[in-house]
């Protein structure tokens, strides 16, 4: 079976399910449509007995318009210029309108930065743009060769691990809890996805402000309260400054929570109901079966969650400021550092192709993860 | 025929449409400039307009006063508050010249500006922060003393200290000069609540030992307060240490950074960095600091949490009374000292460099009016208007601070003592920034991890030959 008919005869059963007209773009196959027929039928009658479904009572207007709809479908004897499709295929130069401006614009500020940043990077240059040497890839050996980069480079990945962790863990817990229909489910949407929704810059910066050892807001209640044993130097000791940075990301677990959320939303509730029947309590239903359910939203949480981690610039920089003695810098914090304190804007252009060209790695794993996610559907 | 309805339906709404449009089109540019406008505000941290009122239109005007020039003026020092007051008396005293201002933040203009020069924008004055900008920017700058010569009332060498020009001189790599400088700044300086000391019943510290005794006498007497307050950020300590290498041997820093024969993993430098990383060690310095951004520790000290604040000259504005009055600024009784000794057998020292350049673009249509400003600002009148903030030493030819400026003999000492090092400096404040940042996370790492002072000396030495810094080019 092509993908043509994969797709048309996805879109039938939309049609069946919602009442509505969905191939003003795509031309029927008559040769399928028989066999097409009897495979909605069946799954109909599938659907029927597995949800107990009742028709509902359909009133003579919308029986009118449903037959109305039907004979739209039927196959239809054509000739002359009666017959032709009201809508064609776009041509090249409806693709050319359509998707014109978004190729000139990715032209523009994405292949033109990249190719950009490429050709400095073998440069000797400052941000002047004027002089340049080449130096072939000197830039690249001393970036190799320098272990602030390298402990960069593999924060991140400690960092986009935190995330996923937590995302897997506490993000799949909430939004599984607040699928079930928990008590102030409106109240945890707000407090786990406003920190997502907030200015970065902004909640990192409260963060390092209620962190300040000696006036942060944590440790003047933890004096109060008689606490004083657990007032800490949060920025200054090396390891909870670490730890402060996994707590932000983790804060930060919206995103994950709504991917979760909205899979959650997909799932047959009659595999649950059956699972209740048969005795199964919450933990195997969350673990036992919605937790492998949803292996494919737990590729999509982890590939965006490192993908995440190398643009979390804003939650370093205002938080640590990758400090102490640069325990917390990333990868971004790092280009930024070289980009506006030195003058060789090759190497930092070096920095950056590297740190690109790692997230377009995962990012190709991403694609080829869901394209076999959805061979597999 | 419901197919050519259709088709005239369409033509009509056509029709109607591009008639709306004629009719909205005498607005169209001023609401896009509107928007322009909002965005740019938007974008730029500080974006601003300072400009003399228009002249009063006649009603019978026989002759038409020329227009006067609008000179472009990118900066983003000094403050806002102090540029405007300066501009209106400048304009006030040259009718027949306006001054646009822009006003950026000090990083955004580190960035902006090299790429605005690169792409022609309209700029007649352009400030240029000193040490590796005026190399990054050269090129796209005019010469100065033949501007002058042709332009200016007085040669630039008649009006500016040979010092500043000589540092002026010294960051271009062919040796002209593209900048006149406003002033001189050093670091690190310390600053002194004089009430608090005379609460505690101490003197302002001179020695290492002076400042043990203020730290315990702070910690017996007033334990609510900050002893010693600055930004642990790891340029700031990276200044400090610098300072003591300067105390123990006055030109060590120039002597590293000219590749006249110094290098960091040197007695001296290690012994700097010992003193100032044991400071830590023995409550000197608290480590409550460090995780103090730039301006939480002038927050503190401006309301009296803290006896001492260590920052460069530039912070020297607290010392002034209308500086003081226009910002708000409550305490009134400070003082100020180079930084007291860490070392001993040392002497008080600073770095101190020229900073604050003006520069003319060489795209500029206006050259004659941008020398006239520059003159202006540099060693003409305007250097009264601006030094009341005294931010700078300014580096005009033989002037003096109006005492005015001084509420207390102790501020004016205090900064009669900054001049004197700023006018006699260990080495030349032309830093490697992005090392800088290396060299203070170097200083933290050992102060919270006990990394050997040795051990730390070698590797900067080492990062510094990598080739990776701008001390390389």
């Amino acid at each position: 079976m092509g993908k043509r008919e994969v797709l048309e005869r996805r879109l039938r059963v939309v049609e069946r399910e919602y009442g509505v007209s969905l191939f003003c773009g795509i031309e029927p196959m008559e040769e399928s449509r028989d066999e097409e027929s009897r495979d909605i039928g069946r799954m109909a009658q599938e659907r029927h007995q597995s949800h107990r479904f009742r028709p509902k009572k359909v009133r003579p207007r919308d029986r009118r318009a449903e037959n109305d709809m039907q004979s739209e479908r039927a196959p239809k004897r054509r000739s002359g210029r009666r017959d032709r499709p009201l809508t064609r295929r776009p041509g090249l130069r409806g693709f050319a309108i359509f998707f014109g401006p978004l190729f000139a614009f990715y032209a523009v500020f994405y292949f033109f930065s990249f190719l950009f940043l490429i050709r400095t990077s073998f440069q000797d240059v400052s941000l002047s743009l004027r002089n340049a040497i080449d130096i072939g890839w000197t830039n690249y050996r001393l970036l190799i060769e320098d272990p602030r980069f390298l402990d960069a480079l593999k924060n991140n990945f400690v960092f986009a691990g935190a995330s996923i962790l937590a995302a897997m863990t506490i993000g799949f817990f909430m939004a599984v809890g607040l699928w079930a229909g928990v008590r102030g489910r409106a109240f945890f949407y707000a407090a786990f996805l406003l920190p997502s929704l907030m200015p970065i810059a902004l909640v990192a910066s409260v963060f390092r402000t209620m962190l300040e050892a000696r006036f942060g807001a944590v440790n003047e209640f933890l004096r109060n309260v008689g606490l004083e044993a657990l007032a800490q130097r949060w920025l200054v000791d090396p390891d909870l400054a670490y730890g402060v940075i996994i707590i932000m990301f983790v804060y930060l677990i919206g995103l994950p929570l709504l991917y979760y959320t909205s899979n959650l939303a997909l799932i047959n509730t009659s595999v649950l109901e059956s699972a209740v029947l048969d005795g199964a309590g919450p933990v195997r239903i969350m673990y036992g079966m919605l937790y492998p359910l949803m292996k494919n939203t737990h590729k999509t949480v982890t590939l965006s969650t490192v993908l995440i981690s190398f643009r979390a610039f804003d939650i370093v920089f205002f938080s640590t400021g990758g400090g102490p003695a640069g325990a917390t810098q990333i990868t971004g914090t790092y280009v930024y550092n070289f980009t506006t304190s030195g003058t060789n804007v090759g190497f930092a252009s070096a920095a950056a192709v590297v740190v690109l060209l790692i997230s377009l790695v995962v990012s190709a794993v991403q694609l080829r993860i869901y394209r076999q996610a959805g061979a597999d559907q | 025929m419901k197919l050519r309805q259709l088709l005239m339906a369409l033509l009509a709404l056509t029709l109607f449409a591009a008639a709306c449009g004629d009719g909205d089109s005498a607005e169209q540019p001023a609401t896009t400039e509107a928007a322009v406008a909002t965005t740019e505000a938007a974008e730029e941290p500080v974006a601003t307009t300072v400009a003399a009122e228009e002249p009063p239109t006649t009603s019978a005007p026989e002759e038409e006063p020329a227009e006067p020039v609008t000179l472009q003026f990118w900066t983003w020092f000094p403050p806002e508050a102090t540029m405007e007051r300066v501009i209106a008396d400048f304009e006030a005293k040259n009718p027949d010249i306006r001054i646009e201002l822009t006003l950026f933040e000090s990083t955004a203009y580190q960035d902006r500006l090299p790429l605005a020069l690169s792409s022609g924008d309209s700029i007649d004055v352009a400030a240029v922060q000193t040490s590796t900008m005026v190399n990054v920017v050269r090129s796209y700058l005019d010469p100065l003393p033949p501007l002058f010569d042709q332009h200016a009332s007085a040669a630039l060498a008649d009006g500016i200290a040979p010092a500043a020009l000589s540092q002026a001189r010294l960051l271009a790599e062919d040796s002209e000069i593209y900048i006149a400088p406003l002033g001189f700044l050093g670091s690190a300086a310390a600053y002194y609540n004089v009430d608090l000391l005379d609460e505690l019943g101490i003197d302002v510290p001179r020695t290492r030992s002076d400042l043990m005794a203020m730290v315990e006498a702070v910690e017996s007497q007033r334990p609510d307060l900050l002893p010693i307050s600055f930004t642990g950020a790891n340029w700031f300590l990276d200044e400090i240490v610098l300072t003591v290498t300067e105390q123990i041997s006055p030109g060590f820093f120039n002597s590293v950074r000219y590749d006249a024969g110094g290098s960091w993993n040197s007695p001296t430098f290690a012994a700097a960095f010992e003193a100032v990383t044991s400071a830590f060690e023995d409550g000197i310095f608290s480590l409550d600091v460090l995780d103090l951004d730039y301006g939480r520790p002038i927050e503190i000290f401006q309301q009296g949490g803290a006896v001492m604040f260590l920052q460069g000259t530039w912070e020297s504005g607290i010392l002034s009374a209308p500086f003081r009055a226009a910002n708000g600024i409550e305490m009134d009784n400070v003082t100020a000292s180079p930084l007291p000794l860490l070392v001993e057998n040392g002497s008080p020292s600073i770095r101190a460099f020229i900073e604050v350049g003006l520069a003319v673009p060489s795209h500029s249509e206006h050259k004659a009016e941008a020398v006239r400003f520059i003159e202006y600002m540099t060693s003409g009148d305007g250097v009264d208007a601006w030094v009341t903030d005294l931010f700078a030493a300014p580096a005009r030819v033989g002037y003096s601070v109006p005492q005015d400026v001084f509420t207390t003999e102790l501020a004016a000492s205090g900064f009669a003592e900054l001049l004197a090092v700023l006018s006699d400096p260990g080495s030349d404040r032309n830093n490697v920034s992005d090392f800088s940042a290396v060299a203070g996370d170097a200083v933290i790492d050992t102060i919270i991890s006990g990394t050997p002072v040795a051990e730390q000396v070698e590797f900067l030495q080492s990062e510094w030959e990598s080739g990776r810094y701008s001390n390389v080019g």
